[in-house]
């Protein structure tokens, strides 16, 4: 795909790391 | 007389010989479009098999931009480096396709964007997913209205364990799982759904600390809404990369990944399966009524485009 296109992607992935809620500890893996 | 003396697009330069650039490559040579003609990286050992089929090897990336010959160059590093070495290329007057993610800024994608337009080159990135055969024919039955209208997109990633060398590194990968394999999941949710109006996420760690949990909830702009669920904690060699598309008519479901770079097997990929209610329920977002009783009851709906404000 085009550089430009490429850039909605970048922003989503920018906004999920901007907005996500980072749990306390580590995910129980048992 | 002819004097454009620009170099042919279809001549390329691959700088990355790690595991994706051995696949380019392979692509490369199977294209009648393009011809391998450079490649560079900084391990010398990786280069004898290319020059030894008359492909110039070079230790710098700098060098192969350099080459005159080289029209196309193919970004396969690091992610970290997306950003310097493709602006490298694109100001030596070059064509770049480069590796997803563009960058691992939006800041530094744009700039790229930007100064492509200004050389009046060309900036590809490698969404490669989009073009899976199932995938392709995934948006052709969405959009001609096989499904009905889109409602929810789920994507799954589970992984295996994590691959180690650069990849482990947030600063040099971008972030965690999401900022690798995740992007997949991320551009093909925007390329069935269309843009997103919120996000709601929840993350085991930082981006910084580099992420293996992810369970994220997108809301799109057209009212539909997507789920994206990975993590990095599967069994060793699980590339699990489901992803299933329900709308008010039928649910599309794409499963059976062979490979990270081979796409699906050749079996039945995608399958579509018509609603619960047999279609006859019409699903209508934008009413912000509530159905009651069962699915299967108001056969007399309207059309859902009826109160639509899309």
């Amino acid at each position: 795909v085009t550089g430009a296109a490429a850039l909605e992607t970048i922003s989503l992935l920018q906004r999920i790391y901007d907005t996500a809620a980072v749990l306390p500890g580590p995910v129980n893996l048992g | 007389m002819d004097t454009d003396r620009s170099p042919a697009p279809g001549a390329v330069g691959l700088i990355g010989l790690g595991e994706i650039g051995q696949v380019h490559a392979a692509a490369i040579r199977q294209s009648p479009a393009a011809r391998l003609v450079a490649v560079a990286d900084a391990t010398p050992e990786l280069l004898p098999p290319f020059e030894a089929a008359g492909v110039r090897g070079y230790r710098h990336a700098g060098e192969l931009i350099a080459d005159p010959e080289v029209g196309t160059v193919c970004v396969c590093l690091p992610h970290y480096l997306h950003f310097p070495v493709t602006l490298e290329a694109i100001r030596a007057g070059k064509h770049v396709l480069v590796e997803k993610p563009l960058t691992t800024s939006l800041e530094e994608g744009q700039q790229l964007v930007d100064a492509a337009a200004a050389a009046g080159v060309a900036l590809g990135v490698s969404h490669n997913q989009v073009f899976y055969t199932a995938h392709l024919e995934a948006k052709r039955l969405i959009e001609g209205g096989a499904v009905g209208r889109p409602v929810l997109i789920r994507l799954r990633l589970g992984m295996g364990p994590a691959w180690g060398g650069w990849r482990d590194s947030p600063g040099l990968n971008g972030g965690g799982l999401l900022a690798d394999a995740g992007v997949h999941r991320l551009y093909l949710a925007l390329h069935f759904f269309g843009p997103v109006r919120e996000v709601r996420a929840v993350l085991d760690a930082h981006r910084q600390q580099g992420e293996t949990f992810a369970v994220i909830i997108l809301v799109f702009r057209s009212g539909s809404l997507g789920i994206i669920e990975a993590n990095h904690h599967g069994p060793p060699g699980t590339f699990d990369d489901e992803i299933e598309i329900t709308g008010s008519d039928a649910t599309l479901r794409l499963a059976g990944l062979q490979s990270l770079f081979t796409g699906y097997r050749s079996g039945p990929a995608l399958s579509m399966f018509p609603t619960a209610s047999g279609g006859r329920f019409r699903y209508r977002p934008t009413t912000g009524r509530r159905r009651s009783g069962p699915a299967s009851r108001p056969t007399s709906t309207p059309s859902p485009r009826a109160g639509s404000r899309r």
